[in-house]
This record gives C-alpha cells, structure tokens and sequence, in this order.
C-alpha cells in the first residue's frame, strides 16, 4: 500500500473511533477549565459578551484567548469525529427491527451538530447595541424602519426596589405606522430580526439592548433534537431490559 | 429553619433506620411547598432554598430508586446521609424572603432552575451507585448508575432549552460567556464523556463508574463554588 493511503485510511480509522471522541471530550474539558480559571482574572473578559465571538477573538490577545482557539480547533475535530461515525452507523447497520434504537444516537449527534452550527452563525453574525432612550426618543433601525420610545412606566416598591418595567416602542417605515409593542423583563420586542430588550429603567428614561442572535433558532431546534434524540435512546435502553 | 432542623435529624437517623428517611422527605417537601406558599412561587432562589430543593430532590430519587430498583440497606443509608448533609448546609444560610428581580420572575426560570437540580439530583444518586460498584463490582449497580445517570443528563439538556429559552428572552442571548455557563457546558461534556466511556473497551467497568462518580463533583462545584465565589448571571 502507498504510504499516503495508509495515512489517510489511519485518519478515518481515528476519525471512525469511539475513542478519538473519549479523548477529545477530554481535550475540550481540559481547554473550558482553563476558560473557566481564566475569565474571571483577565479584564479582557469584561467585553467578551459586548459584540460577536469572532469579532471579539480578533481583537483579545492571545493570551486571553488560546483557550477558546484550542477549544475551537477540538470542536471541529469532534465535529469530523461525530459526522464520520454517524455516517458509518447508518451505513453498516440498516435492518428495521433495530432501527429507532440506532437512529437515537444519531439523532442526539445531529442535535449536537446544529448546536455547533447556532454558535457558528452567532459567533460570526450577532450584533449587539445599547441605546439610552427618553420617552419620545427616535432610532433608525436596519432596513429604514424607525423606532420610537412612545413612554416609560417603572413600578417601585416602598423600600425603593424596582418591582415591574414597562417601555411602549412603535416602529415606522417611511411614515407608516408599522406595528406598537411593549418591551418588559423577559418580555422583548422583535422587529425584522433585532429583539429589543431593557436592560436598566429609570423614571421617564430607558436603557435599550438592540440585539441580533441568527443563530437562536438553530440552537432551539439543535436543543429540541439532542433532548428529544436522548429521551428516545434512554427509553429504549430501558426498555430493551 | 425549623422544618429544615428536624429534617436533617430525620436524615441523619436515616442512616440507620430507612423510614425516616422517607419521613424527612415528607418533612421537606411540605416546608418547600410552605415556602412556596409564602413567597408565591418556587422556592427557588437563594442557597437555602435550592439546597434544601436538591436535597429533598435527591432524597426522593433515592428512595424511588430503592423502591423499584435496588432494595439494598446501603444505598439508601449513603442517600440519607448526602441529603442530611446538603441540609445542613441550607441552615448556615438564611431563605431568601425579599421580592424577586422581576428578570426572574418567568416559568421559564423556575423550570430551568427545578430540573438543574433535579438532575444533580440524578447524578448524586448515580454517584452513590457508582461507590457501591466501585466497592464491590457488581453488574446490577453498574447498569443502574449508567441509567440514573444518562437520565440526569436528559434532564440537564431540558433544563438547559429552558435556560436558553429564558436567556434569549431576558438578555437578548441564547448564552452569555461567563464562568456559571462554561461549568454548566463542563457537566454536559464531562457526562458525554462519561455515557460514551462505557461503550469502548479500556474505559468500560471502573473507570467509567470513576467518572460517573466523580462527576457529582463537577456538579457541586458549578453549583456551590462557581455560584458563590465567582460573578455571573447565576450568582447567589
């Protein structure tokens, strides 16, 4: 056998392995503790929520970031890992009476898949914005729609404790009125893709987070698939015995 | 405090004598529903109160466990034992009786920090199990811990959509980069690791019982230490 075919078959043998996934699971542990030790003690940390993943990797020094690179770079090989073994389950192993309890793992490694894919697009794609707002204050959004601060409302408590939230903003496109919604604690407003939430009130006054996440609907179904995908396989286990 | 006191006597004497550990279950439940009652809803904020939560959650688990599965004396005695000990620990802390940040107040939270600890709950009990296997090899216990365990993990991924639910609707993200959120990642990793183990020869039998146990720590620490000593959306 040619030496680069032999390589390559060594490659998928490893990539075709349990246990390439049992230390790479290891690997990853070993790079998030080490996030973990380190994000509370570096102050580059402070922003890391601020803007998209990638933007902010780019900008962070290395020092504060080899971790995540690390963490990154096993991702892809567990990714490779989970695909290749997935594709090999399905392949080798098609008769029906055991199909539901060989679908299962799959089903949780496609959810783990798009779970990936919803940081992906998030790391790239989320923005992030903060407006400080008076009752009456205008914004334009993307995609020539203005907003509007139509009023606030703060309920406090005798002791001073701000109880309840409530900010009325509208949103105009090229002088129409296009919909009134009312932004409170866990209750955002969405428009074309931006979630407007309140991240502070004041009487009269508002602190605004205009924020785009493309990568939540990938992470809920990834979510939905993985759960659902392990439900069915622990059934099933504890069926079978 | 008081019920939270008694409970924990009750546990303690559960150690040698099993239906009192059922009372100090049915003592503590009734004072979390008390505690319910009173402030209008989960009684799930604060050290106190999800302490004496995971407790009574794991109490629970345990004596399902021993009731349907595996009636044997120790393994309920050692379960006894964790749940007097997390109760006594709830007492060094007082309960949280102040209004809650409306941030918290959504189903969302409270179903995310309920099967949080209904699945920490899990992993305690498949740590036990994993002791007893680790003490004396046996096929039964092995299986079991494998089973409460990968059910614990089932219901921390649940908690864990809810969680990501009640971020995207709070703070505008699905998951915010804190030390709270890469522990909670390190529990989900450190138990695929520790489901996938059992499957490759090398791995299965006692190191994947040392992983199932020792992952309850992991578990601990994300809740306790992380919770306390570093800030974060999670803080106590």
């Amino acid at each position: 056998m040619k030496p680069g075919v032999s390589v390559l078959g060594g490659i998928l043998d490893a990539l075709l392995s349990t246990r390439t996934a049992l230390w790479l699971l290891l690997v990853e542990i070993g790079f998030f503790v080490a996030g973990a030790v380190l994000m509370p003690v570096l102050p580059s940390y402070g922003t890391m929520n601020a803007s998209a993943l990638f933007y902010w990797l780019g900008a962070a020094p290395l020092r504060a970031t080899w971790w995540l690179w690390g963490a990154i770079g096993v991702l892809i090989l567990l990714t490779l890992n989970t695909l290749v073994c997935s594709l090999d389950s399905l392949m080798r192993k098609r008769e029906g009476r055991r199909f539901l309890l060989i679908i299962s793992p799959q089903i949780i490694h496609a959810g783990f898949l798009l779970l990936l894919l919803a940081h992906l697009v998030s790391a790239a794609g989320a923005a992030k914005q903060n407006v400080l707002a008076r009752e009456g204050s205008r914004f334009r959004l993307p995609g020539e729609t203005t907003m509007v601060v139509k009023d606030v409302d703060v309920a406090v408590s005798s002791e001073g404790f701000p109880l309840d939230w409530r900010a009325t903003v509208a949103y105009y496109k090229a002088g129409r009125a296009l919909k009134e919604d009312v932004v409170g604690p866990n209750r955002p407003s969405f428009h074309e893709g931006i979630g407007v939430y309140i991240q502070d009130v004041r009487p009269g006054a508002v602190l605004l987070l205009l924020s785009r996440e493309p990568g939540a609907p990938w992470a809920l179904a990834g979510a939905v698939l993985f759960t659902l995908g392990t439900l069915l396989l622990l059934a099933l286990k504890i069926l079978r015995e | 405090m008081i019920p939270a006191a008694a409970a924990f006597a009750l546990y303690l004497v559960g150690i040698v004598s099993r239906p009192f550990v059922y009372a100090g279950f049915l003592l503590q439940s009734g004072y979390l529903l008390y505690r319910g009652a009173l402030i209008g809803r989960l009684p799930l904020v604060g050290v106190h109160d999800t302490l004496n939560f995971l407790s009574a959650s794991l109490a629970g688990f345990a004596a399902a466990v021993y009731i349907t599965e595996y009636p044997e004396r120790k393994f309920l005695s050692a379960c006894s034992g964790m749940a007097a000990l997390f109760t006594v620990l709830s007492l060094l802390r007082p309960p949280h009786m102040g209004p809650l940040p409306p941030v918290l107040d959504t189903h969302w939270f409270e179903l995310h920090v309920a099967l949080s600890f209904f699945s920490y709950a899990l992993f305690g009990v498949a740590a036990v199990l994993g002791v007893l296997y680790l003490r004396s090899p046996g096929l039964r216990e092995e299986r079991l811990q494998y089973r409460v365990a990968f059910l614990g993990y089932a219901v921390f991924s649940i908690s864990m959509i809810f969680g990501g639910v009640w971020a995207h609707l709070a703070w505008g993200t699905y998951w915010l980069w804190t030390p709270k959120e890469l522990w909670t990642v390190l529990i989900w990793l450190y138990y695929s690791l520790y489901l996938h183990a059992r499957l490759v020869g090398g791995w299965a039998g006692r190191p994947s019982a040392v992983l199932g146990t020792a992952g309850f720590a992991v578990v601990i620490f994300t809740y306790l230490g992380v919770g306390l000593l570093m800030k974060s959306s999670h803080s106590f």
